[in-house]
């Protein structure tokens, strides 16, 4: 699952103009912030799902084949798990934007 | 061009803005955003519907696309405005919304798996807009029933019974099946009895709302209960009723824990109608499982199946209680088995009444059973005891 997904990111980051890359960076990690901070709450499984749905909504836009991965995630620590890694490698390339 | 952006993710909102800009179409683009469905209708409404392309998610958080939709289909000024649903949905439920969006005469540009190409999506709005005709839209009608049903319907008469649903490999109990029954002085009415009755007066919706109510409190109360599924009986009628579906949804968004499951049961032909997919969609969108009761009674079953996602079907039990000794049947019950493995949805087998039935099941591969063999019906007073006395294999121990 904690596969290097930075190529991934700078492909999407790069495909757009200089200008259009801050909003989005920021859009993204308020995403993935707000998604890890809902995990910390979940108390059911229908909780879990909608975080799943939203989570898988992000990769898909950042071309991470990760459908699958979250399609068998049951519990929310490997919900947390996974945002935190995006996350975590989202924000390394911040210099680079 | 007015693009309106209906999506509960601001990252979402923000890439299609960008791709937008991005585009090598060139058009003058005014975007306008919303974070759910009510901001939504409420934009729609405070532009006037001056919008060029409508870019709706479908499962927002606390509301989906399926009420945007909805809301379009029955204001006739809105019917035109370009829709492109997108979705991180699965393919089937995309492509239900997308014959449900047909069916409402909406101006559907397309259903689209995220991430979308926006390029395509300009390019396929301009070529819908260049032969739009205006088109008429039939409003729905409002047709909730006024009868006072406190008569007929007092809580005090309509009682739950539960019948258990047994996964057919580890023999743990599923779930189980909510069946009505009133009773009188004289004792149990059985469905058989007043179902006629009911559909006589008109007031099948507010039976089956009477029926959910009590299901909800019964499973919301009893703790035990709330790792097995809980299946209501509906109709197709029921599925009409816009009503009882905001009944249903509202249900379960306050008891989210709770794994309902409707049994869409009869074979009725307005099963393939605009409003009852559109309700089947928003059911699926809120967690709610949809089974196809009494498979293979109805012509119309492989119809369903084709249209509707369903996550399990239940073999109707005229195929299922006699497979031991009816050589049709059972050849029926396992092409049946064998379709449902192929499409990935569950087969429950209700009507098991005889441990040799239930030993050729178990062979041709079923996975859940329902029937006599394991018990009747329970009364939900006695519910948990029955829960603890099969935990404890006291009943379990019997039928292997």
């Amino acid at each position: 699952m904690f596969i290097d997904i930075s190529e991934n990111l700078r492909h999407f980051f790069w495909h757009y103009s200089a200008e259009r890359r801050l909003p989005l960076y920021q859009a993204l990690v308020g995403e993935l912030v707000n998604i890890r901070s809902q995990t910390g709450t979940i108390e059911n499984s229908d909780q879990l799902n909608t975080l799943k749905h939203q989570l898988k909504g992000i990769c898909r836009y950042l071309s991470l084949e990760f459908d699958a991965q979250i399609e068998v995630i049951t519990r929310r620590q490997q919900l947390q798990c996974m945002v935190e890694h995006i996350h975590g490698q989202v924000v390394a390339i911040a210099d680079e934007l | 061009m007015n693009i309106l952006i209906v999506d509960d993710q601001k990252f979402v909102r923000e890439a299609i803005k960008a791709d937008l800009v991005e585009s090598t179409l060139e058009y003058d683009f005014q975007t306008f955003e919303a974070e759910d469905a009510n901001q939504g209708m409420e934009a729609i409404v405070a532009i006037d519907g001056n919008i060029d392309l409508l870019i709706l998610d479908l499962k927002m958080d606390n509301s989906d696309g399926m009420e945007v939709i909805n809301f379009l289909s029955v204001h006739a000024s809105y019917a035109d405005i370009p829709l492109a649903v997108i979705s991180s949905s699965d393919k089937r439920t995309l492509g239900l919304v997308s014959s449900i969006a047909s069916s409402l005469k909406l101006n559907l540009v397309g259903v689209f798996e995220k991430p979308i190409n926006m390029d395509f999506i300009l390019a396929e709005t301009a070529r819908l807009q260049s032969q739009l005709d205006h088109k008429m839209v039939v409003k729905s009608s409002e047709s909730v029933s006024d009868y006072d049903i406190n008569q007929l319907l007092a809580d005090e008469q309509v009682l739950l019974c539960f019948q258990p649903q047994v996964d057919m490999k580890s023999k743990n109990i599923i779930g189980f099946e909510v069946l009505a029954r009133m009773h009188d002085e004289n004792g149990y009415i059985y469905p058989d009895t007043f179902l006629p009755l009911i559909d006589k007066a008109g007031l099948n919706v507010d039976f089956t709302k009477i029926i959910v109510a009590k299901a909800f409190k019964f499973w919301a109360y009893e703790k035990a209960l709330s790792s097995y599924t809980l299946s209501i009986n509906v109709t197709a009628e029921d599925l009409s009723c816009d009503n009882l579906i905001d009944y249903i949804i509202r249900h379960k968004q306050a008891h989210a824990d709770i794994k309902l499951i409707l049994e869409l049961t009869e074979s009725q032909e307005v099963i393939n109608q605009a409003s009852v997919l559109n309700s089947i969609a928003r059911l699926i969108i809120n967690d709610i499982g949809i089974s196809l009761d009494d498979f293979g009674k109805s012509y119309s079953t492989y119809e369903r199946l084709d249209t509707i996602p369903f996550n399990e079907i239940k073999i109707d039990r005229s195929f299922v209680c006699d497979i031991d000794t009816n050589e049709q049947h059972h050849l029926i019950v396992e092409s049946t088995i064998a379709l449902a493995k192929k499409m990935s949805v569950s087969v429950v087998a209700e009507g098991i009444e005889t441990e040799s039935v239930l030993n050729i099941l178990a062979e041709l591969g079923c996975d859940i059973a329902q029937g006599y063999v394991y018990s009747p019906p329970i009364e939900g007073r006695y519910l948990i005891a029955w829960v603890n006395r099969y935990v404890y294999k006291d009943i379990a121990a019997n039928v292997h």
